[in-house]
């Protein structure tokens, strides 16, 4: 056991494993091919020393077993006590690391006892209802049967929300809410907590961090609602025994007491923690919280968005793990080396991340590095970006890293916390983890080894058509064999004749002027750009994976969006750029010698160019890796007009399962919320809400009977309908 | 000298009429209430527009009787009625279904002798 010594965080977080070099262009398959394998036991190989000055070392110990004390620290940061805490992790000799998993200055380590992957009771207490983001309700009320019985028994409109027109951004609001507590937690774009009774819908108490309300680093307000923690041996009579968190676009992390929403003191500067005082290198925007943070054990483990889109070099991607009751830092990781850290930025955690807290990890899906569309400022190798990375939940220390996208130039974020399952393949019980990505594939790996369960095989990909100055692109990337992509990227998609039709064959000529040679056809500064299939909002999107532990069937939501990509150089940018919207538009990225322009595939009414359907839910045998059933989903929906639901449509958000065999889900443009019998895909139940509903619903019990809560909230991506309910169903009682 | 019109009986085309005028409330109830799925639409407002200009078509008909007017609010009924489909406003289509029957009554209907004025 070690103590951290004397820490600035502007020097860099320390205590850490250096990784092995990772196998970015690994051709192999069978050994995992782009993984990295942080230390852990050391097994894997000489760990390297990074190149951060500020050096600790750990001795060998038995990761995350044994309880350790904090130490004192040693010294103010930047306004925030440096923590202390020695590392119980595993580490070799370690210093900080710069490529890829700088870890932080010493864990409260604690003794974790076993929890197992599927809560014994029903829990819906964080963002996927729990740390393994299945998604899963053991609640069987509500099944197939009685499903088309379901009634809204209270719905409540927060008053939050903007459709743009006034002096506010418009709002997009993602929330999922949070049963805990005996009550009902949800944050709103206005970034205001609202704990509601959850039979009925009225207000318990409300708070409102007066957060400035303006669109910073996104183009619109965006939240996606609140966690929760609980101590494990609460004092009586303190308060902030259990805490709600909400995060706001400018880098402000505020703790409450959840029986009350006042403020916890404690925490951070009289209950706000600054985010953004870690960050310190390309500080062009602050660390907007729009995710809530993942809460696990003591840590409250703190991802960020910004604003990806504008700038070459940003922030460098980080995740900060901070003690609940204080926002002492425990620890950090950092995903970008240290060398290149101020020429790029980002491959950040934006999204969920999951938690096997048996195993001790935490999984990040680390977004794609800066800027989106062009890397020739970060040649090098990036191992933990456009990844999942699994990190040790008391240290940081990085685990293992599956790199899905090498040198990611189609901002392919993974975007979604990976789901993590057992399951029974060829007679094995595997602890497994399924990555849902941006590019509709479906990576599935042992989630203690990261290695693979069906083969991810390396293969050769188009290396570009040598237009793009300083561009040097990666010649293989990882293709997953099984479940079958969930939707085909080898050819560009057929034209939809209708649309074709109607625009005169703007459509045919669009698709024969753009460039593709397959996935992963790389940015162009040619004719009318590349062909790119699923688009930068992704084949799925944060509402990720759900999962059936009894049946083992994964539920997943598709998009179906071609969007074609050109490169400007930068005269030509400054001539021609015009505004941008969500996920589309110019972008300058300022500080590369290319401006691009991201745009949907459409005829001069608007309609989809390629041929439908737009968006599926599919369900996959996780004992095979087979789909089970895949069926369009949703509705269209321009001008108030409904496309049929043969044609399905666009989705943002996710799913929800139940024991009782059901499927829940929102996420279409259509605007309705939806109940399908989880074995043969039969639509059984829909009601419209005031917006699409773009996040997972939440199940929860109360009083013994089960609830099912959707948020109408809208997205821009999607289409330009905002709301601000929230509305509750149950079957009569 | 006195000389006398045929026209037809109103009976179909006020049946038109009013159904078209019941079409565009209900796209207007439509287009105003929330949670219909179509709240505040560009889609609900050209139904409301469709379905009185198709009440405007049955009064041309029950005024001039002029064979243009008839067949022009037939277009617009099964317009209108499309439209209305697309939005999912089921009644509204059911609406459109009595205006066609309004029209075929017009056709079909017994045919009244006027006495003109003498000229």
């Amino acid at each position: 056991m070690i103590r951290t010594g004397t820490l600035t965080l502007a020097a860099a977080l320390t205590i850490s494993t250096a990784p092995l070099p990772l196998l970015a262009q690994d051709t192999g398959t069978d050994e995992g091919s782009g993984q990295y394998t942080g230390q852990g036991d050391g097994a894997e190989g000489d760990t390297t020393a990074g190149e951060s000055g500020d050096t600790s070392t750990s001795e060998d110990g038995t990761q995350g077993e044994n309880p350790e004390e904090p130490s004192a620290p040693d010294e103010d940061t930047e306004g925030q006590e440096a923590p202390q805490a020695e590392t119980g992790a595993g580490t070799e000799d370690a210093e900080a690391t710069g490529d890829g998993s700088a870890t932080g200055q010493g864990a409260q380590a604690t003794q974790r006892t076993p929890v197992p992957l599927v809560p014994e009771e029903p829990t819906w207490n964080s963002f996927h209802g729990q740390l393994s983001a299945q998604k899963y309700s053991p609640l069987d009320q509500i099944t197939p049967d009685n499903v088309g019985d379901l009634e809204k028994v209270w719905e409540v409109h927060t008053g939050d929300v903007s459709d743009g027109s006034g002096d506010l951004p418009t709002t997009v609001w993602s929330a999922t809410p949070v049963y805990a507590n005996g009550l009902l937690y949800i944050g709103t774009p206005f970034y205001r907590v609202l704990a509601l009774d959850p039979a009925t819908g009225e207000e318990v108490w409300s708070f409102d961090s007066e957060s400035r309300l303006e669109a910073l680093t996104q183009p619109a307000l965006k939240n996606r609602g609140v966690s929760y923690w609980e101590a494990e041996n609460p004092v009586e009579g303190e308060t902030c025994q259990k805490i709600i968190y909400l995060g706001t676009m400018d880098a402000r992390l505020f703790a409450m007491d959840a029986d009350t929403g006042e403020l916890c003191s404690d925490f951070g500067d009289n209950g706000a923690l600054d985010v953004n005082q870690w960050n310190d290198t390309n500080n062009k925007w602050p660390f907007s919280l729009l995710q809530p943070p993942t809460v696990a054990g003591n840590h409250v483990i703190i991802g960020w968005a910004g604003n990806d889109w504008k700038y070459a070099e940003a922030p460098p991607g980080s995740v900060f793990s901070v003690d609940p009751q204080t926002g002492e830092l425990q620890w950090a990781v950092d995903t970008i080396p240290e060398d290149i850290r101020q020429e790029t930025g980002t491959a950040n955690v934006w999204t969920a991340m999951s938690v096997d807290e048996e195993l001790g990890m935490v999984y990040l899906p680390v977004a794609s590095p800066s800027p989106n569309y062009w890397g020739g400022n970060r040649t090098q190798e990036i191992p933990l970006a456009t990844s999942t990375t699994a990190v040790d939940l008391e240290t940081g220390e990085v685990e293992w890293s599956r790199q899905w996208v090498h040198h990611d130039i189609w901002d392919y974020d993974t975007n979604s916390a990976p789901t993590l399952m057992d399951i029974t393949v060829d007679g094995e019980e595997i602890p497994a983890l399924m990555q849902a990505t941006k590019m509709g594939f479906l990576f599935v790996v042992n989630r203690e080894t990261g290695e693979d369960v069906w083969p991810i095989e390396e293969r050769e990909v188009p290396t570009g058509d040598g237009t793009v100055e300083g561009e040097v692109y990666a010649e293989t990337q990882p293709f997953p064999t099984k479940p079958a992509p969930l939707l085909d990227q080898a050819e560009k998609a057929d034209v939809w004749w209708l649309a074709d039709l109607v625009g005169f064959g703007q459509c045919s000529r669009l698709f024969d002027d753009l460039w593709y040679e397959g996935m992963y056809t790389p940015p162009t500064t040619e004719g009318e750009g590349v062909y790119t299939f699923p688009d930068s909002a992704g084949g799925v999107q944060w509402g990720g994976v759900a999962f059936d532990p009894e049946s083992q069937t994964a539920i997943v939501n598709t998009s179906h969006i071609a969007q074609y990509i050109q490169l400007y150089t930068r005269e030509e940018f400054d001539e021609i750029q015009g505004g941008s919207g969500n996920e589309a538009g110019y972008y300058p990225q300022i500080g590369a010698p290319y401006g691009m322009s991201l745009q949907v595939a459409m005829n001069w009414l608007g309609m989809p160019c390629w041929k439908p359907p737009y968006g599926e839910l599919v369900s996959i045998d996780m004992k095979t890796g087979d789909v089970n059933w895949r069926e369009p989903l949703g509705s269209s929906q321009k001008f108030g007009f409904y496309m049929p639901e043969s044609m399905g449509s666009p989705t943002i958000g996710g799913p929800a399962v139940t024991a009782g065999g059901v499927v829940f889900i929102g996420s279409t443009m259509d605007a309705k919320v939806r109940a399908f019998d989880i074995e043969t895909g039969e639509e059984l139940w829909e009601d419209t809400v005031e917006a699409p509903s773009v996040s997972n619903p939440a199940v929860y019990e109360h009083e013994g009977r089960q609830y099912v809560a959707f948020i109408g909230g809208g997205n821009t991506i999607l289409k330009p309908q905002v709301g601000d309910q929230i509305a509750v169903y149950a079957l009569p009682e | 000298m006195a000389h006398t019109r045929k026209r037809r009986s109103p009976l179909g085309a006020t049946v038109t009429a009013l159904a078209a005028l019941a079409g565009a409330g209900l796209a207007l109830y439509l287009y105003l209430t929330p949670l219909t799925g179509v709240t505040g639409t560009i889609g609900a407002l050209i139904v409301v527009v469709a379905a009185l200009l198709v009440a405007l078509g049955a009064i041309l008909i029950a005024t001039t009787g002029h064979p243009v007017w008839r067949w022009l609010t037939i277009l617009g009924i099964i317009g209108t009625a499309i439209a209305a489909a697309f939005l999912h406003g089921w009644w509204i289509v059911v609406a459109m279904i009595v205006a066609l029957v309004g029209i075929v009554l017009d056709g079909i209907g017994p045919v009244r002798k006027e006495q003109g004025a003498a000229t």
